[in-house]
């Protein structure tokens, strides 16, 4: 009966059938799509907008108004008072000019208490100016913040030129990486003359990759070793994957072989589709480039 | 067909470059309508299927961040698509335990060749619960755990519509031949 699953498996991982041609669809429901997050962003920015306008308003009618009712109260209090009549006429067009000026209710609130015994011209003054320092306060505050900001990331390159040691280390102890691979320090010396090669090929010739899409592990002497044939590289590394994306082959050596044992678990993989994903770096060329190859197992 | 699909039409593709998009499909719509097809109850089903599932791909590209093979990747989006539509149209209804059914006596059957084409005129013939857990378990190679989990089902009903659906799958296929 596994036979069945394996005759499947084999025949039916690399099904691709002529496909309808549906972009025209696929365009339209991408659009379709778009439209409808725009639509919701807008519908959020027009109500954000109208919220904001909302808040405006009822800012500026408040402010006049609170500022007239304090003044009210106060004018009836200064007129029981001291009887003045001056002081309540001059007090209007403050009410009036006030929201132009500033749309904050505190210091308008605030202002007045103090401003109050002094006539008109001192207290829209007073304002402006207060409003004015107000800003500067404001933006030295801001300037301050920057310039922490920039002190704090100053002492955190520090941090970092302090830790920078400690990285090295880790990357030295870590014998994935092919540049600072013991092996291939020593045999370093010796790649020289052969890279030296490999940039002549270049320039007369293209580098060249070659790899197969089948491996047969039954030992017939045919496809029995999954091998890749590249010539002028500097940078390699191959990560073979399972038909459900499961890492099972990993090499950073170009001249190694893979007999279908994953890595991982150590066993046998089942025959199959494979994935092999290959970045390389062509001496000269610095661009990191992937390539990708379906391979077919087959036991 | 995998091979032309390049990190730089990925990283176009995450970025929402529609002719990167294009390529993209073109380049592999052919693997995935074959997984729908596989899936679905009709061509016309394994259609709306594939626009759903690229749509949700052409979407979900951002998290896709070089996680193994692109194609991989896609496949499963495929596959949850087309199982979601199985799920909408209240198709996977047959959910009964060990039945008579289970030992058919067709250990002995063994298919030799069997192509493409005559392996999804047999699939269309099967019920769709029979076919999907034949095609989650066989071709896609999940544990019947995941199949458990992804179908809404119990282990051990899992276990015993795959048999029943080999069983199945054979007895359709000798009919024919």
């Amino acid at each position: 009966m596994n036979n069945l699953d394996e005759i499947l498996k084999q025949q039916m991982q690399d099904f691709a059938p002529d496909a309808p041609n549906i972009w025209a669809g696929i365009e339209q429901g991408m659009k379709a799509n778009a439209s409808a997050q725009s639509g919701v962003a807008g519908s959020k920015v027009v109500l954000s907008k109208l919220a904001l306008t909302v808040i405006k308003v009822t800012a500026i009618m408040a402010i006049p108004a609170s500022v007239a009712t304090f003044f009210y109260t106060n004018n009836s209090k200064k007129e029981n008072i001291e009887r003045e009549s001056k002081v309540s006429e001059l007090k209007v067009p403050i009410a009036v000019n006030s929201p132009e000026i500033s749309l904050d209710k505190t210091q308008v609130t605030d202002k007045p208490k103090e401003t109050f015994t002094n006539k008109e011209k001192y207290v829209s003054n007073n304002l402006i100016q207060t409003q004015e320092a107000y800003i500067n306060d404001n933006f030295i505050e801001h300037k301050l913040n920057v310039e922490n900001k920039q002190q704090e990331g100053l002492s955190n390159r520090n941090l970092e030129q302090t830790s920078t040691p400690v990285i090295v280390n880790d990357i030295v102890s870590n014998p994935t990486i092919p540049e600072i691979d013991l092996d291939d320090k020593i045999d370093s010396i010796e790649n020289i003359e052969n890279n030296f090669e490999a940039t002549e090929i270049n320039k007369n010739e293209s580098a060249f990759i070659k790899t197969p899409n089948v491996l047969t592990p039954n030992n017939d002497g045919l496809n029995d070793r999954y091998v890749i044939e590249i010539e002028g590289e500097k940078l390699f590394n191959l990560k073979i994957y399972n038909f459900n994306n499961e890492l099972v082959f990993e090499s950073n050596d170009k001249n190694f072989t893979w007999d279908g044992v994953s890595q991982k678990t150590g066993q046998a993989c089942n025959s199959g589709i494979y994935y092999g994903v290959l970045n390389f770096k062509f001496i000269n060329n610095d661009k990191l480039q992937t390539q990708m190859t379906k391979i077919k197992l087959i036991r | 067909m995998s091979q032309n699909v390049t990190q730089d039409l990925i990283e176009k593709c995450i970025q929402g470059n529609s002719n990167a998009h294009k390529k993209l499909y073109e380049l592999t719509s052919k693997q995935m309508y074959g997984i729908c097809l596989r899936y679905c109850k009709d061509a016309e089903d394994a259609k709306d299927t594939l626009q759903e599932g690229y749509i949700r791909v052409f979407g979900k590209m951002k998290q896709f961040e070089g996680k193994g093979v692109i194609e991989a990747w896609m496949r499963r989006i495929f596959v949850n698509c087309a199982l979601e539509n199985i799920r909408v149209n209240k198709f996977y209804t047959e959910t009964s335990d060990i039945s008579e059914e289970f030992d058919l006596g067709f250990d002995s059957f063994t298919i030799d060749r069997i192509s493409q084409k005559e392996i999804m005129e047999t699939m269309q013939k099967l019920a769709l619960g029979y076919r999907t857990v034949l095609n989650l378990y066989a071709i896609e190679g999940f544990s019947h755990a995941e199949i458990a989990e992804m179908l809404g089902i119990n282990e051990g009903t899992s276990k015993s519509q795959l048999a029943r659906a080999r069983a199945a799958f054979i007895k359709e296929y000798k009919k024919v031949n």
